[in-house]
């Protein structure tokens, strides 16, 4: 936006402008009726992808981070706001435009097992794309054609083709399902992948494979991608930028090395005071300053969402929203009175 | 909100139940007027007795005099002895309920520790036994048993009275000798079904973390079976206890048919053999607000069973 | 520790001592009775009995664990953690599950006991608190009687007793308004209160053992932060031992004594928490270490990973059960299982046959890479 750092790295901490931004999502809302009352859960979201960045949302879980993925989606579709992509709006699209799109945008779910049709065979799980939307090349399908690249995207997930493909998701552990679930997502070559907590459902030393295996993918074939997940560490790891949100706003979005060492939220000080350290050098803070738990989206605190968790919360705190502003180039943040300034 | 939509539902249901079963009584053969006069009975005063009956005005215009004197608590008179038919009824309705009650009561009592106690060990010894009974006592129509029961208790070993009725109010133990064969025989069916069900969720039950909580806390068994898994998975016992009632009162027609017992049942079973209609008709309003009022009582016992329903109920 | 149960134990209060109990009243609070071990595990297994073979969930694991200490389990999902709990305890059924080996708590050999006399070490003398809160309390019964049932029955505590001694412990584990939560069920708290009302129900006996099974796992990090902070705190104000089992090998530093890693089935290597952050010499506990994504790391740092997948533990073969994902396997590896010893160092065992040079520091250099960074 009002960025003046130089662009020379633009996969670093700089903000993509809206013009080389793959992704924009401008106020994007999110609600869902509950009742006869209505739960907020994404308030008017701001935030842009760059063209083979990270951005990583993070937050506890029930802070609208898979709403935001999904809403981007159209899946359902938001409630308001703006969801740009290929300069089209997405919530102003129909279905039928919105089909054309969806081959250049992709979504890989938390619970790798449950989001593969279990009748189905893992070659038709990663080559049912095609069969909906023909080659990204727009070259004509043959049996012998598609069997090919499912082949050839199964062993870039790093599975063996010969042995996979005739067989069916339950045979496969979770982390096998995930790398199933990456290349379908990817299989027509998509332009930005949303990972959903990718991979939170699944074991330690599965964990940093997927993670490789992303990165990998991003770099091979040129990925923008928004990595959701409620594990600062991971997001840290995979994201040049991060985006911390609570209960349904971003308060506070900079890079991800920025954000970890200048913190500025108060909130995202005590997540990462919250981080579990393998590092017996670094004792467990025994106060990380948060208390309570995260209160009801259906009946947000009035003025900053955060101040009843707050340690620094003052009058005005509860009188008026503070609004998401950048307070050093590229890094923006949503309180009135943020740390270290 | 719920409650009231349920309701109307109902009253829609009691209405359709009324309106088919008036139909039905008055298409059976036979007249009530021959019935009352005898075989030797004239035209004239055939025509006579139907005209002072209403029973030559439309079926439809009959049913809804009736209907309009249902709603002032007027449920006509017994065309043969001319009794107010309430009257009758409240004669005949305690003898059913004490009946339905008793056999409820045995059926629990009963089917409560033996679907819990076969739960508890599932494959067991205990379990295979009260498996086996329960499978034995569904595949025998209780009508069967009915008379088998009679002719072993009370014909052969002559523990129980065959038949025969003392009000509770007058004599309260030798009407529970009479009632007891009756009510038990009445019980059979239910408590296979109960035990079956109440065995099924309960293994269910005590899979969950919190009766292994409930164990790691040094609790006896009795405790967490009773205190801990008991109320939640009496879900389909309450459920199936519902559902059930029609078939129960059903049941319990036939059974005080058999041991001539002078309830609702057998004064049905009179009404239709002289065309009485208006007494069954009666009967049928009874039967219908009791399978309203059983529903509404399951309802309650959901609440009771699951606080959450309960607290979901309270905020919506 | 609540006043009424520091008063009950110090003065050998009749009401509140159990026969259990009175073997530990001469010597006053049963707390500050050992230096020495508390718990003894010595050689346990557990199988369970497949169709056609058993399934070695725990494969003889020993260990010992002294009074007011904490010993962490660390392991990936089916590595046996839950099972080597609950064989601790003895809560799992007869049938289809064979036992062996000793457990031994303060003396008692838990495997020797009548089920009656279990029953009364259960609750009592050690007690457990589950993963997810929303399970591990019964959802038909009042956060108040869940809370004090253990109490009421092992220390015969009258109902004006256990509700103050319900308050007092949900004062201790920081629920508000504590007297108007008794009458309340666990749907209407949080999940982080709910944990909480379950760390005061295990607490309700003053336990000298609690068996914690990954207690945090189901929730955020910020309440998890919270949640082990109070378990700690209570640990202390209590003098009780703590197992803590997790998988998340962040949350044992600075909170636990000693740590064991579990794989398999088997504990592959244990020592004092310090020195298995600071030199690991499994080269999968190694593995573990590297391929954790940490907070300092740059962005897209490609993170050193074990490849392959944790076996499947009904068809373990006869060697190391890490060798087919081991770069530092040898031939002997795959015949012979190495035996769980200690190297130069007595307090640091390790099983492993060729292992990782001793001071090769983890904790402070996270890129130190085992095995193939590709999988
Ligand atoms: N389909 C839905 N209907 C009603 N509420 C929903 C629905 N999906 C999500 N929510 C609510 O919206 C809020 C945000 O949820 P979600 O986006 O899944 O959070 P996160 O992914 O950050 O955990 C939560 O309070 C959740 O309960
Ligand atoms: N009741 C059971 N029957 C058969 N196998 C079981 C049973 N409980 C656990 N297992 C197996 O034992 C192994 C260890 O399980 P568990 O102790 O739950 O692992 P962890 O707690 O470390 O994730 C797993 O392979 C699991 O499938
Ligand atoms: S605006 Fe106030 S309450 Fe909100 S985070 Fe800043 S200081 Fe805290
Ligand atoms: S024994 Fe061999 S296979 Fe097992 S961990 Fe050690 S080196 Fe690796
Ligand atoms: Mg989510
Ligand atoms: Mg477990």
């Amino acid at each position: 936006m009002i960025d003046s750092v130089p662009e020379s790295d633009t996969v670093s901490s700089g903000e993509p402008s809206p013009n080389d931004a793959v992704l924009c999502v401008e106020d994007l809302v999110v609600e869902f009726p509950v009742g006869r009352r209505k739960l907020h859960a994404v308030s008017g979201v701001t935030f842009q992808v760059g063209e083979g960045e990270t951005l990583g949302i993070v937050g506890e879980s029930g802070c609208g981070k898979s709403s935001t993925g999904r809403a981007i989606m159209q899946l359902p579709r938001p409630t308001s706001g703006k969801v740009i992509f290929e300069g089209r709006d997405l919530v102003a699209i129909g279905q039928k435009d919105l089909r054309d799109v969806r081959p250049r945008l992709q979504m890989i779910f938390q619970d790798p097992i449950s989001s593969l049709n279990p009748r189905q065979r893992v070659s038709d799980i990663v080559g049912g794309p095609i069969d909906n939307h023909g080659l990204p090349s727009g070259v004509s399908v043959t049996k012998a054609s598609r069997d090919d690249r499912v082949a050839t995207f199964l062993e870039t997930v790093g599975l063996d083709p010969a042995s996979t493909m005739s067989r069916r998701p339950h045979e496969f552990s979770g982390g096998q399902c995930q790398r199933i679930n990456i290349a379908r997502a990817l299989i027509l070559e998509p332009r930005l992948v949303i990972c959903d907590e990718p991979v939170s459902a699944l074991d330690v030393s599965i964990q940093a494979q997927i993670i490789n295996l992303l990165e990998d993918m991003k770099n091979r074939y040129g990925l923008s991608l928004l990595f959701i997940s409620h594990d600062l560490a991971v997001v840290k790891n995979v994201s040049d930028r991060v985006a911390v949100m609570y209960l349904g706003k971003l308060v506070e979005v900079a890079g991800a090395d920025e954000i970890y060492s200048r913190p500025m939220h108060p909130y995202t000080v005590a997540l990462l005071a919250a981080v579990p350290e393998p590092d017996p050098d670094r004792p467990p803070s025994p106060e990380i300053g948060l208390r309570g738990d995260l209160p009801s989206p259906i009946d947000p605190p009035s003025g900053c969402r955060f101040r009843t968790r707050c340690p620094y919360v003052q009058d005005l705190c509860s009188e008026q929203e503070p609004p998401l502003v950048q307070v050093t180039p590229g890094h923006r943040v949503a309180c009135h009175f943020p740390m270290g300034k | 909100m719920k409650i009231i939509q349920r309701l109307a539902a109902l009253l829609v249901v009691l209405l359709l139940v009324s309106f088919l079963s008036y139909l039905l009584t008055n298409l059976l053969p036979g007249n009530p007027a021959i019935d009352i006069l005898g075989p030797s009975a004239t035209k004239a005063g055939i025509a006579a007795v139907e005209h002072q009956l209403h029973l030559n005005r439309p079926l439809l215009v009959r049913y809804l005099d009736w209907l309009g004197a249902v709603l002032h608590g007027n449920l006509g008179r017994s065309y043969h002895t001319n009794q107010p038919v309430s009257q009758a009824l409240a004669q005949r309705l305690p003898v059913t309920v004490e009946l339905l009650f008793l056999s409820q009561v045995i059926s629990l009592v009963i089917a409560i520790p033996l679907g819990v106690l076969s739960a508890l060990r599932p494959g067991r010894k205990l379990d295979q036994m009260v498996g086996a009974g329960s499978l034995a006592f569904l595949s025998v129509p209780p009508y069967t048993l009915a008379v088998l029961f009679v002719l072993v208790f009370a014909v052969k070993l002559k523990v129980f009275p065959a038949t025969g009725y003392v009000p509770f109010t007058q004599s309260p133990l030798p009407n529970l000798r009479d009632m007891v064969l009756p009510a038990i025989t009445l019980a059979l069916g239910t408590t296979a079904v109960y035990v079956r069900v109440l065995r099924a969720e309960m293994i269910a039950t005590l899979q969950e973390n919190f009766i292994v909580m409930a164990r790691a806390k040094g609790l006896p068994t009795w405790y967490i079976l009773i205190r801990h898994a008991l109320r939640p998975s009496s879900f389909a016992l309450v459920t199936v206890a519902g559902l059930n009632v029609g078939t129960l009162i059903g049941g319990a027609f036939l059974i005080e048919s058999v041991f001539s017992l002078p309830g609702i049942g057998l004064l049905t079973l009179q009404s239709v053999y002289s065309h009485d209609f208006l007494v069954v008709q009666g009967v049928v309003v009874v039967v219908a607000a009791a399978y309203v009022l059983v529903n509404f009582l399951v309802d309650a016992l959901y609440l009771v069973i699951d606080p959450r329903t309960r607290h979901a109920a309270a905020s919506s | 520790m609540s006043i009424f149960s520091r008063y009950a134990m110090d003065h050998g209060d009749n009401r509140a001592l159990d026969s259990a109990q009175s073997v530990w009243s001469e010597q006053g609070d049963r707390h500050h009775l050992g230096t020495g071990p508390l718990l003894v595990v010595e050689g346990l297994h557990t199988g369970f009995e497949l169709q056609s073979r058993t399934l070695k969930a725990v494969d003889g694991v020993s260990f010992s664990l002294d009074y007011g200490k904490t010993l962490a389990v660390v392991g990936e999902s089916g590595s046996g953690k839950t099972v080597l709990c609950r064989s601790i305890m003895g809560l799992l059924p007869r049938s289809g599950v064979r036992t062996s080996g000793r457990v031994v708590l303060a003396g008692k050999d838990l495997n020797q006991l009548s089920p009656k006399e279990l029953h009364k070490e259960w609750g009592r003398n050690v007690s457990m608190i589950l993963q997810d809160p929303m399970t591990s309390l019964n959802p038909t019964v009042k956060i108040g009687r869940q809370i004090a049932e253990s109490a009421r029955w092992h220390l015969q505590l009258d109902r004006h007793q256990a509700r103050r001694r319900s308050i007092d412990l949900l004062e201790s584990v920081g629920i508000p308004s504590p007297e108007a939560a008794l009458g309340r069920y666990p749907h209407q708290l949080s999940g982080g209160l709910r944990q909480r009302v379950a760390i005061a129900s295990a607490l309700a006996c003053d336990p000298l053992l609690v068996l914690a099974d990954e207690p945090t796992t189901a929730l955020d990090v910020t309440i998890q932060a919270q949640i082990l902070n109070l378990l700690d705190a209570e640990q202390a104000k209590r003098r009780m031992a703590m197992i803590l089992i997790t998988h998340d090998l962040g949350i044992v530093a600075g909170r636990a004594d000693e740590t064991m890693v579990m794989y398999a089935g088997r504990v592959v290597e244990k020592a004092p928490t310090r020195k298995l952050f600071f030199s690991p010499r499994m080269p999968y506990t190694r593995g573990l270490f590297d391929s954790l994504p940490r907070i300092h790391n740059p962005s897209h740092t490609l993170l050193p990973v074990i490849p392959g997948r944790p076996p499947d533990l009904a068809s373990l073969g006869e060697g190391c059960s890490f060798e087919p994902r081991c770069s530092s396997a040898q031939p002997r590896c795959r015949t012979e299982a190495p035996p769980l010893v200690s190297g130069e160092d007595p307090e640091h065992l390790f099983a492993c046959w060729y292992p990782v040079a001793a001071g090769t520091s983890a904790a402070t250099s996270p890129m130190g890479a085992v095995g193939p960074v590709s999988s």
